[in-house]
């Protein structure tokens, strides 16, 4: 029984944080802030990290979930295209839901080799999707994977239209209506399993958001002055990012809690359910850790030029996908009643 | 980063889950006070017996050696059953180690460990709460006291838990002057039978008596009850107060578990057991108690490669937030029933959760520390 990362999972994570500040837009244009160019898919590809989650014996690096949750986390913080976080970290975890083997297999090398992919999630950014459904994190040249007869499966002859989301890393391409019933995606074992993964992959990158909405509000507080002191020197802005760091520890402590229950699974129903937590958890954390950074920078935190604005849209965009607060609290309520 | 037992832990809790089924006993709870405690001091005593007490102390002073995370285990399994994992001491004894000379720990700790001494903390005054360093509890030195000199104390402690049923008290006191603030402060360890001292038990929102004030009159302390230097009092507090009442230290996560069950099946009973919105509530503070949960094991898992600091603050706030939100679920959904009669003790408990923003260091100072000491803001 041990909570903690091993000196390896330490070394990962500055790697990770490395490369996901490289790969991470520094412009404005729509462009820069959701395809990920050239010389960054070089980077994820030298570094092996676009085929971390993919076994080694398609290519990938076969990493378990704690080291997808490690690179989410700095992808969140990075405000990474979800065109990473997608084709990295969601894509890999869907995979067992394509039953036809070979077909599998080949996703996972073409991912290892740095192939894009993208997973149809439906128009308000949950899995399962019913209706229409949205590639969640697409860009061009992207694998799409829909539900269909076969469990999950490449969308080959969609029209992808891309959409533009509030939240400045997601794009989402509209696929049309799915028409195939999606119930063989939803009551498996695999799928369970692709749900509380996307559970505790979606968590960390909202406490990587946190995170770094945290550090900005408490470094602006170190340095703006009002009545001749440092604004961080008031009790009343000591206690809301004191609040903030609760809201911090308390969610690192769930994601990674659920991404260890999940990777060394003893009762596979408790780590779902923590899963489930996590994201219940840390979705509500990050918005009110990113309103409160908001509110420590003023009239400043109203501001385009303010980059705290970005972090809060993303809490928001990932609060809501795959798993939303309402289905979350009620996933919760149905697993309790067998527990 | 692997949450499940070792095989040592996993056969350490094997063994404890078979002593304790054979050993538990039922139900702890009693009507009169007295008879209470007096199932607290047996249990305490039984668990003492059988080895399950002083788990992460060194082997030494009669401990066993083992880690905070079998601490941890020996808790949830006991606490899994409804009962208390014994008398609290592991805040008092964790000071002792670090700064009592190898007689005190001799002569002070067996007995804290087998529960045939009863221990109290006189740390608040009336005026010394949140500023605990401007206490002013006077220690005089004595040249005539015992073999080798002393002091008398005189002042007044409050909110001292357990001071009437107290054979020892651990007291901060004041050594130097009020202006040095904590560089004044020692601690002493004082006999409870000794003169000068009066006790008058504290009636708490609950109607119960758990704390007391103390009053000192020119009660004799020898040297050899000095803890540490004069002078070094504060640290002693410092120490002390991380153990104290974080949530790792003192098993409440088990505590809520099963009051998450209590309030599920008491929705259930009253045929809302289907009703979207209690549900979803009582999911919320599940989700809650799995987060504290977590917490607590990263927090422990820390200690075995240093002792804790000041993001302690982080557990004490998350575990008071936890436990506030659990019972306004609880009288929300309970509370009329609670008002009339409480024998599910919604109503005590939830008057008991509005203490845990405020013992152990209120709210507002976990904040103030968190934010000065972790978060590097300016003081």
């Amino acid at each position: 029984m041990h909570f903690g990362f091993t000196e390896e999972q330490q070394a990962f994570g500055l790697l990770a944080r490395k490369v996901a500040t490289d790969i991470s837009p520094s412009g404005d244009s729509e462009r820069d802030r959701f395809e990920v160019g050239p010389d960054a898919h070089k980077l994820l590809s030298e570094t092996g990290l676009l085929g971390l989650m993919i076994p080694e014996d398609q290519g990938g690096s076969g990493a378990t979930l704690i080291e997808g949750a490690i690179f989410a986390e700095e992808l969140g913080r990075a405000l990474a295209p979800a065109s990473v976080t997608s084709s990295a970290l969601i894509s890999p975890a869907a995979l067992p839901l394509i039953r036809d083997v070979s077909h599998r297999n080949e996703i996972a090398t073409a991912i290892a080799q740095g192939q894009f992919c993208s997973v149809v999630v439906g128009s308000d950014l949950t899995w399962p999707p019913e209706g229409d459904g949205f590639a969640w994190g697409w860009q061009p040249n992207a694998i799409v994977l829909e539900p269909g007869a076969e469990g999950l499966r490449v969308a080959r002859e969609r029209k992808c239209t891309p959409i533009v989301t509030q939240d400045l890393t997601l794009r989402v391409a509209s696929v049309g209506p799915l028409t195939l019933s999606t119930q063989d995606v939803v009551d498996s074992e695999s799928a369970q399993h692709f749900q509380a993964t996307t559970n505790v992959i979606a968590s960390c990158l909202l406490l990587g958001c946190m995170r770094a909405a945290l550090e900005l509000a408490v470094a602006y507080a170190k340095e703006r002055e009002q009545f001749g002191a440092k604004i961080g020197s008031f009790q009343a802005i000591k206690h809301i990012c004191a609040d903030m760091l609760v809201d911090v520890e308390s969610s690192h402590s769930i994601a990674y809690g659920a991404a260890a229950m999940l990777t060394h699974v003893s009762e596979p129903l408790t780590a779902i359910r923590s899963a489930a937590i996590a994201k219940l958890w840390c979705g509500d954390a990050a918005v009110r850790v990113c309103e409160s950074a908001i509110q420590v920078y003023g009239g400043i935190g109203f501001t385009w030029e303010c980059p705290v604005h970005r972090y809060l849209r993303s809490a928001l965009a990932l609060r809501s996908s795959f798993m939303n607060t309402a289905q979350t609290t009620d996933f919760i309520s149905g697993l309790d009643k067998w527990i | 980063m692997d949450l499940n037992d070792s095989p040592e832990e996993a056969r350490f809790r094997a063994d404890l889950r078979a002593w304790l089924e054979a050993n538990a006993p039922r139900e702890m709870k009693q009507s009169n006070p007295e008879e209470q405690r007096s199932a607290l001091v047996a249990w305490h005593r039984k668990l003492n017996e059988a080895g399950y007490t002083g788990l992460s102390w060194p082997i030494e002073v009669g401990g066993k050696g083992l880690g905070p995370l079998e601490e941890a285990i020996l808790v949830q399994e006991v606490e899994r059953l409804g009962i208390s994992s014994g008398l609290n001491y592991g805040f008092i004894a964790r000071a002792m180690l670090l700064f009592a000379t190898p007689e005190q720990q001799r002569r002070y700790l067996p007995g804290l460990l087998s529960g045939s001494e009863f221990w109290c903390q006189g740390f608040s005054e009336p005026d010394a709460g949140s500023d605990l360093a401007s206490l002013r509890t006077r220690a005089v030195a004595d040249p005539t006291i015992g073999d080798t000199g002393g002091y008398r104390i005189t002042g007044q402690k409050t909110w001292t838990s357990g001071a009437q049923f107290a054979d020892l008290c651990l007291c901060l006191v004041r050594t130097g002057e009020i202006e040095d603030r904590h560089r004044g402060i020692s601690a002493v360890i004082i006999d409870m039978k000794s003169p000068g001292i009066d006790i008058r038990p504290i009636r708490t929102i609950r109607g119960d008596t758990e704390f007391c004030e103390v009053f000192f009159e020119d009660t004799p302390v020898s040297n050899e009850n000095l803890v540490g230097k004069p002078g070094e009092g504060w640290n002693y507090a410092l120490v002390t107060l991380t153990y104290e009442r974080g949530p790792a230290d003192i098993g409440f996560v088990s505590k809520y578990l099963s009051m998450v069950q209590r309030l599920r099946k008491g929705a259930a009973g009253r045929g809302l057991g289907t009703n979207n919105a209690v549900q979803r509530e009582i999911s919320r503070v599940a989700a809650g108690v799995e987060v504290l949960r977590l917490h607590v094991l990263r927090s422990l898992s820390m200690r075995l490669d240093r002792a804790p600091g000041a993001e302690g603050s982080v557990d004490k706030l998350l575990m008071a937030r936890v436990e506030q939100e659990l019972l306004h679920v609880a009288m929300n959904l309970f509370g009329s029933e609670a008002l009339v009669d409480d024998s599910d003790h919604w109503f005590s408990d939830y008057l008991y959760s509005r203490a845990s923003t405020i013992y152990g260091g209120s709210a507002q100072i976990q904040r103030t520390v968190l934010a000065e000491r972790c978060l590097g803001l300016p003081r």
